[in-house]
């Protein structure tokens, strides 16, 4: 193996982004809703991390507070985010503002609404290098956005530049999206529900475009969703969320093929796969936690066909299961070999 | 800008309904008029004989059939004939700076629009610029202290009587200091006391609706995506959100655009302000009805204007009324 | 964006419950003691109320005897009456020495009187025309659509001051004026809420189990628009308060002696280089009930909405 190989290979291998003890809790009238309740990741450079849940998990309300995107007060936030040594909770705008849509980016669920609907796409783009690149002129700019809508496969990009979000179609807002999530080369590009608000078959084209550019690009990526097929396909890594905590990390593959929590498990038996055929699909029973009134122990708890009494009482740590494999579950060893 | 055919019907529908609507108010002034007592005695006064009023109501084609006089006062419209002032004696006095020798009430209404169209003017702009940042600066820091000194200033500003605070204006600022003159025409200190007056309900008005349809627009996805792209939130609010935000805000411009030209009737009095308003309340106090009906025409026609500017605006505001 | 609102102005509610839950009346008291400018407008109003209705018993003196050995008193004077008693104005005396502080106690029975009056005409009419505009639709609603535009594109005010031109002011007219000229904004604002709840499911569903127009309108629709429709009535008592005394300021509404607060402005211009109180007093009268006014509505509009309510409810 070639020196430079081995150099890139740890390059890779180096963390680049440190969640330590994420906690984030809306004051509300009726007291305080406790979205995000202590969650740890690392993201290394280049790879996907998938973020698993449904709806209520916490799962966009960390990646909002790590983005500086929630209002403080009503957001309390506390823990860490670090970016290269760079603190991104709490702090003031002017730092994060040269990191954030520079060296992280996102990506968000609705293209349509999360773009300007009163400023030519041209615009949007080019707007994005007046800020973080001052330097550059306005016909760079332009050059830049053209450049980059081909990048994600818009084509006449050169007239299309000035157009209006509305006359294109919701995939191809998606593609624009993207477009302003890799334009200035991001470490990190972070993707909430990228491919929810699509059809089907746009979905493939969109996952596999966020893919080759990752390939081509070297930045890493946060997936968030609620599809597990999705994260399975995309992701390197995997952290099943559930009532603002994690509840099991690991290797994607590892986590899919040998789930260890019963929440993962029930995820896995609700969606319908074709070697199940003829099989009853297994919804999980009961609803979501009250994120302002959590149990006092394990919060699936209330939900989880296995629970006992150690659960109701005792919130169970997330541990080693061996393997890079983690699961925040009393009984996971059990749990996995069932 | 190229605009797209919808729009363009859109515009001409507008134009043909003001038309409409002019004529419809134009002729129940018309038929109103007639209700308020024998214009040829007004005329003529009290001590006239019967003779003489008789003579004159058929000069003036006042014995006609209603229908006949109708149709003329129509075609007077349509021509902008709005006929002839009853106060033959009083033109001079009354109508300074005017031609005297014109007995015809739209040309003496008319020359009264410059100054009423320079005060509403002057108005309405300095309520817009002091409104519009006040407007953003609360949108953009809600719930802090100068949002809410900006909310209970902005509900002041409303809950004013224009003509009483202009009242108050003239005695600290022209009687007490004699900084400013207390009333007249001319110069640019004349204007600065009757604009302030007419200014604040508009400063009100349009500082809620900025702060509000702001507030609205930096709640939708769009920004949050902006500022997650690093723009500081400055440039979010004035660069992204103001222009999505305008149409409420213009809507607004438009409508105190609509109440100043109204309220100048009782501002113009109080300042002497030789425009269209102090000549409507001359009018209307000496019963001059072909007088009221020249400057009710005039200030029906500048509110139906500014309303198709304002449909005109929004053509400019809204991407999807162009062809790109 | 997900599901999980990150919107700056509004945390994710915590769950679909907590969603649909309405507001208490003990949620309302709640809030408005944590806003002290908006309890002090309510209180000022309900002691401006009282005081209108009980002016007889309140004001100190008769509004109308005049008393010409203590005219232009300025605020605080004592003087002797007419009758030989000892006199205390605490806000002074007019031109003709009667007593300020009655005078305003009675002006704001005509103002308020007018004001509430015209709005109770205007808000009734305008809302049956609104809420059948919104129902029926077709022509009815075309018909009374036509009409509000029309009174729309031209200024209550000049609308106001050429119709008392003809027909002459005072207190009826002022409010037959008003009620004709305001009602439009009521029949837009019940139409359009009509024209949402007409398609909602429990308005389907009293159709489906045969409920009555008539019935459905009274008990389903109107109930919903109640509280927009108090925010906008509370707006149009303030502004009618305005529009009374700009009119009565011109000689177009209320007619002397009645003690009005328009008049009051009025007879105080030709004085106010001389006694300053006379014109100050009844504009700030009108001044603080329009402010007040103004602010209940808007906090009661905020607190209302499902949007900003948590915000007021902090």
């Amino acid at each position: 193996m070639a020196l430079v190989d081995v150099m890139r290979d740890m390059q890779e291998q180096q963390t680049i982004l440190d969640v330590r003890d994420l906690k984030v809790s809306f004051k509300t009238p009726r007291g305080h809703v406790y979205a995000v309740n202590g969650i740890d990741f690392q993201v290394t450079a280049g790879e996907a991390l998938g973020i698993l849940g449904e709806s209520g998990s916490g799962k966009s309300v960390s990646v909002g507070a790590m983005m500086g995107l929630l209002e403080s007060p009503p957001a309390m936030i506390t823990g860490s985010a670090d970016y290269r040594g760079t603190e991104l909770l709490n702090a003031p705008a002017s730092v994060t503002r040269k990191i954030h849509g520079d060296r992280i980016s996102m990506v968000y669920q609705d293209a349509i609404t999360s773009l300007n609907p009163g400023l030519k796409i041209g615009t949007q783009i080019g707007e994005l290098f007046k800020v973080h690149r001052p330097q550059m002129s306005r016909g760079e700019r332009r050059a830049k956005a053209v450049e980059l809508m081909e990048a994600v496969g818009i084509h006449s990009a050169s007239e299309r530049v000035d157009s209006y979000p509305h006359e294109f179609s919701g995939g191809m807002n998606q593609r624009i999206m993207i477009a302003l999530g890799i334009a200035l080369g991001p470490d990190i590009l972070i993707a909430d529900e990228p491919t929810t608000a699509l059809d089907v078959t746009v979905q493939a084209q969109i996952m596999k475009l966020l893919g080759d550019l990752r390939r081509q690009s070297g930045m890493a990526l946060i997936l968030i969703t609620h599809d597990i097929g999705l994260v399975a396909e995309n992701t390197d890594r995997l952290m099943v969320m559930y009532g603002g905590r994690p509840v099991e990390t690991g290797p994607t593959a590892k986590v899919i093929d040998r789930p260890s929590h019963p929440y993962t498990i029930g995820l896995m038996n609700s969606i319908p796969q074709v070697e199940m055929k003829g099989q009853k699909l297994v919804a999980i029973s009961g609803s979501p936690p009250k994120l302002s009134q959590l149990p006092q122990g394990c919060v699936f708890a209330p939900r989880c066909p296995l629970a006992r009494d150690v659960c109701r009482s005792s919130v169970p740590e997330i541990t080693d299961i061996g393997q890079d494999h983690f699961s925040a579950c009393h009984f996971a060893e059990e749990v996995a070999n069932d | 800008m190229k605009l797209n055919s919808a729009f363009n019907t859109y515009i001409f529908k507008r134009v043909v309904n003001s038309l409409i609507l002019l004529v419809v108010v134009m002729s129940m002034v018309f038929f109103a008029n007639r209700q308020i007592g024998d214009p040829a005695r007004m005329v003529l006064g009290n001590g006239a004989s019967e003779e003489a009023v008789l003579a004159l109501r058929q000069q003036m084609g006042l014995e006609d059939p209603m229908a006949e006089q109708y149709g003329r006062f129509l075609f007077g419209l349509a021509t902008g004939d709005l006929g002839q002032t009853y106060r033959f004696g009083m033109s001079n006095s009354m109508f300074q700076g005017g031609d005297a020798s014109s007995m015809d009430t739209l040309p003496i209404a008319m020359e009264r629009l410059p100054a009423t169209l320079f005060l509403a003017g002057a108005t309405i702009l300095f309520a817009v610029l002091v409104a519009l940042p006040m407007g953003l600066y609360a949108a953009v820091h809600p719930r802090s202290s100068p949002d809410r000194a900006i909310g209970v200033l902005s509900l002041a500003g409303v809950s004013i009587v224009e003509y009483w605070f202009a009242l108050i204006l003239v005695l600290v600022f022209a009687v007490q200091f004699a900084w400013l003159p207390t009333s007249g025409y001319g110069s640019f200190a004349h204007v600065i006391l009757p604009a302030l007056a007419l200014s604040l309900r508009p400063i009100g008005r349009i500082t809620q609706i900025a702060r509000s349809s702001l507030l609205d627009e930096l709640a939708k996805p769009y920004v949050t995506a902006a500022r997650g792209r690093g723009i500081p939130m400055r440039r979010v609010a004035s660069f992204h959100a103001l222009k999505n935000a305008a149409i409420p805000i213009v809507t607004t411009i438009g409508d105190e655009t609509i109440n100043v030209v109204t309220g100048v009737i009782i501002i113009e009095t109080i300042f002497g302000w030789p425009g269209i308003g102090a000549l409507t309340v001359d009018a209307l106090s000496i019963r001059d009805v072909p007088l009221v009906e020249a400057t009710v025409f005039l200030l029906v026609l500048m509110v139906l204007t500014i309303n198709l500017l304002v449909d005109l605006a929004y053509a400019f505001l809204n991407p999807r009324l162009r062809i790109g | 964006m997900t599901e999980e609102s990150l919107s700056q102005t509004a945390p994710p509610p915590a769950d679909d419950t907590e969603r649909d839950e309405g507001i208490g009346t003990r949620d309302i008291v709640r809030a408005l003691f944590k806003d002290l400018l908006v309890l002090a407008s309510v209180i000022f109003l309900v002691a401006l109320i009282f005081s209108a209705v009980f002016a007889d018993f309140v004001a100190p003196y008769d509004p109308l005897l005049p008393n010409i050995f203590a005219n232009r008193l300025p605020p605080l004077s004592t003087a002797t009456g007419m009758d030989g008693s000892e006199q205390f104005h605490l806000l002074g005396t007019d031109a003709l020495g009667r007593d300020m502080l009655s005078r305003l106690i009675f002006g704001a029975r005509a103002s308020i009187f007018v004001a509430l009056v015209s709005v109770f005409v205007s808000g009734v009419l305008g809302t049956i025309m609104g809420v059948l505009a919104g129902y029926y639709g077709g022509a009815v609603e075309a018909i009374i659509m036509r009409a509000v535009d029309a009174f729309m594109a031209v200024p209550s005010l000049l609308i106001a001051l050429f119709v008392l031109f003809i027909i002459g002011g005072g207190l009826v007219n002022m409010v037959l004026i008003f009620a004709l000229v305001r009602w439009v904004v009521y029949a837009r604002l019940a139409r359009g809420i009509t024209l949402s709840l007409k398609e909602s499911s429990f308005v389907e569903a009293a159709r489906a189990i045969g409920a009555s127009d008539t019935r459905i309108m009274l008990r389903h629709i109107l109930p919903n628009m109640i509280s927009p429709l108090l925010v906008l009535a509370t707006l149009e008592v303030a502004l009618l308060v305005l529009a009374e005394a700009g009119l009565s300021f011109l000689g177009f509404g209320l007619l002397p002696p009645e003690p009005s607060w328009g008049l009051m402005i009025s007879r105080g211009r030709e004085y106010m280089r001389e006694a300053w109180w006379m014109i100050t007093l009844p504009g700030l009268a009108i001044f603080l009930t329009t402010l007040s006014l103004n602010l209940v509505a808007n906090w009661f509009r905020a607190v209302m909405d499902p949007v900003q309510r948590w915000r007021w409810l902090m």
